[in-house]
């Protein structure tokens, strides 16, 4: 350990991508602007290749890169307290904003919009927002304490969307809940968990890596802040095994997250272990008291008291009146972006949520009852889970018919639907998305970072730890070429030396001799061996 | 310049917390949901495509975790 007090994390955000004309844009052109941004980002900004075709560190020590599927990348240097993180994200989101605005511009045809969503309406996926939390433990030991903060915090992090699954309008405080299908697990993109248990520590021996995939990307710099701050301070308790199991445990974990993630009264109780039930909110007061018992110990960062102190409001806020953090948190400024479309039309939220319960029991039993051969009973399921909103051959509305449904009524709620979507999808958007309209009219709380914090983090890597040591040599290295970098390493191949970044909490840069280095091991392969072979490939 | 964020925070105070934030919900946070509220159909009106559904169909997922 380091000292006891450092804490070190940080975000993984993936970005959709849409733009050009309606109807004409091919998928492999869209799937081309992510390739085209890397691009873009490399004659803009101080980089240095990662050891791919596909991907970039940058300056302030981030990394962006074009991940599986295509979609544009972007992940924060390691931060050390939740500010940082929080003016890290956003520096990300304007690097990403500036080179599609600017990418747009280049081509002279429509601009090109990058969303930072969370699902996927049409083919029911979602995008990933993942956290990582540096530990000197194994984080599954941890599962059992992590899983009902994890679950509960979401009236916190919930990022507000839909359950892309209805064949209605049911609104969700957590949509991401509705992926997952696993308490703990490995997986990332099937069985889908609540608690990741991939332990790659990008560091030395004794550093491992707590990984969380069931976040959500936020814009309200609140919930970022509270989402990495109270995580990390729970994560803390956990490794010094001050945290009782017995006392937080869900008797069924998916089904509490599900629970939580469907009810925006906040009063849904999921069942303990022990036979008790609890609301979200109560979980979260429990998680609470127990951090303030520690505040103040010597192994919790000095940030722990302003993070519990903003903790404690936000649940006070959503415990008494949760309007008045209608201007704070995403679940609760969309629910009034979608309410206010809503009412113009005649509906809200609550009445949807109520005829969409009718209307998916009709589709159900509209699709058991049909007497079709079992092949094409089976392909309209498959309609049904891979396209929920474009309803192309109408043949859920037929179904919906025959239940008793109005046509007029239901084309309408059709159409709602995809504007709802089309909303929750541009909240985020980085180019003049909602959030940052509703921002810039000064209508949103603010947020817990300076404007000229951000600014920074664009170009300049953390205070502290080795993204600054990182950062600062690619500072140095990028317009001469010849080097490459990875999150344990900056290779500089004109001198033929490695800056060693194994250790997390590195604070000064010591490059050493690739040769001597090699004499000295004797052989034997390393991370950074790993990856001087990767890059000697380049 | 764009104001996004508080502009008054600098370093870290004794108790970690920048120097210089107030209280999140320093003004009346129930005047600011009524004037969001006021501002949300514009904007709305601004953002919706006019074709959700193509919107939707441009977007979609290839492989994300």
């Amino acid at each position: 350990m380091t000292g006891g007090r450092e804490v070190m994390f940080g975000l993984e955000t993936e970005y959709g991508v849409a733009g050009g004309d309606p109807g004409r844009r091919e998928q492999s052109e869209r799937l081309g602007v992510g390739y085209r941004l890397l691009g873009l980002a490399r004659s803009r900004y101080p980089t240095l290749s990662d050891g791919s075709a596909t991907g970039m560190f940058m300056a302030n020590g981030g990394r962006f890169y074009v991940d599986a599927g295509e979609h544009p990348e972007m992940c924060t240097p390691e931060c050390g307290e939740p500010w940082e993180l929080v003016a890290f994200a956003a520096a990300g989101d304007r690097i990403v904003a500036g080179l599609a605005r600017e990418l747009g511009a280049a081509t002279g045809g429509p601009p090109v919009q990058v969303l930072k969503t969370n699902v996927d309406y049409v083919n029911r996926e979602t995008w990933g927002s993942h956290e990582s939390y540096l530990s000197t433990f194994s984080p599954t030991q941890f599962s059992s304490v992590l899983i009902p903060h994890l679950v509960s915090r979401i009236v916190y992090t919930g990022a507000g969307g839909f359950d892309a699954s209805s064949a209605g309008v049911r609104f969700m405080v957590s949509p991401r809940a509705q992926f997952t299908r696993v308490a703990a697990s490995g997986g990332s993109t099937s069985h889908r968990p609540i608690f990741h248990t991939k332990d790659e520590s990008l560091g030395n021996a004794g550093w491992h890596r707590l990984h969380v995939i069931s976040g959500e990307s936020l814009c309200s710099g609140i919930g970022l802040f509270l989402r990495f701050g109270a995580t990390a301070l729970i994560l803390r308790l956990a490794e010094h095994g001050l945290l009782d199991s017995a006392k937080f445990n869900l008797a069924r974990p998916v089904k509490a997250f599900c629970t939580f993630a469907n009810d925006f009264s906040l009063c849904a109780e999921a069942a303990l272990e022990s036979g008790e039930r609890r609301t979200a909110l109560d979980i979260q007061r429990m998680y609470l008291e127990e951090t303030l018992k520690h505040v103040d110990a010597p192994f919790m960062p000095v940030w722990a008291g302003a993070v519990c102190t903003e903790w404690g409001r936000v649940l006070d806020g959503l415990q008494t009146d949760p309007r008045t953090l209608s201007t704070e948190l995403d679940w609760l400024i969309k629910r009034n972006l979608f309410d206010t479309h809503l009412r113009a039309h005649g509906y809200d939220l609550q009445t949807l949520a109520q005829m969409s319960a009718r209307i998916d029991r009709a589709v159900r039993a509209g699709l058991r009852s049909e007497n079709d051969s079992a092949e094409s009973r089976l392909r309209r399921l498959l309609d049904d889970i891979l396209m929920p909103l474009i309803d192309r051959d109408n043949t859920r509305l037929r179904q919906l018919e025959l239940a008793g449904f109005e046509r007029r009524g239901l084309d309408a709620i059709v159409a709602l639907r995809n504007q709802l979507a089309e909303l929750d999808c541009r909240f985020g958007e980085l180019t003049g998305g909602i959030y940052d309209k509703l921002q810039q009219d000064g209508l949103l709380a603010e947020g817990p970072v300076a404007y000229e914090r951000i600014e920074a983090a664009m170009h300049t890597p953390p205070a502290s730890g080795r993204a600054r040591v990182r950062g600062n040599a690619i500072a140095e290295l990028a317009a001469r070429g010849h080097a490459a970098a990875e999150w344990q390493a900056v290779f500089d191949h004109q001198k033929n030396r490695v800056l060693d970044l194994r250790n997390p909490f590195v604070e000064s840069a010591k490059w050493e001799g690739l040769s001597s280095r090699r004499r000295r091991r004797r052989g034997g392969t390393d991370a950074i061996e790993a990856g001087l072979d990767l890059i000697g490939r380049l | 310049m764009e104001k996004r964020y508080r502009s008054n925070e600098s370093t870290v105070s004794g108790d970690g917390a920048p120097e210089g934030i107030a209280p999140s919900g320093s003004s009346d946070p129930l005047q600011r949901l009524a004037r969001m509220n006021n501002g949300m159909e514009r904007v709305i009106e601004q953002t919706l495509s006019g074709n959700s559904a193509e919107f939707l169909e441009q977007v979609k997922q290839v492989g994300g975790q």
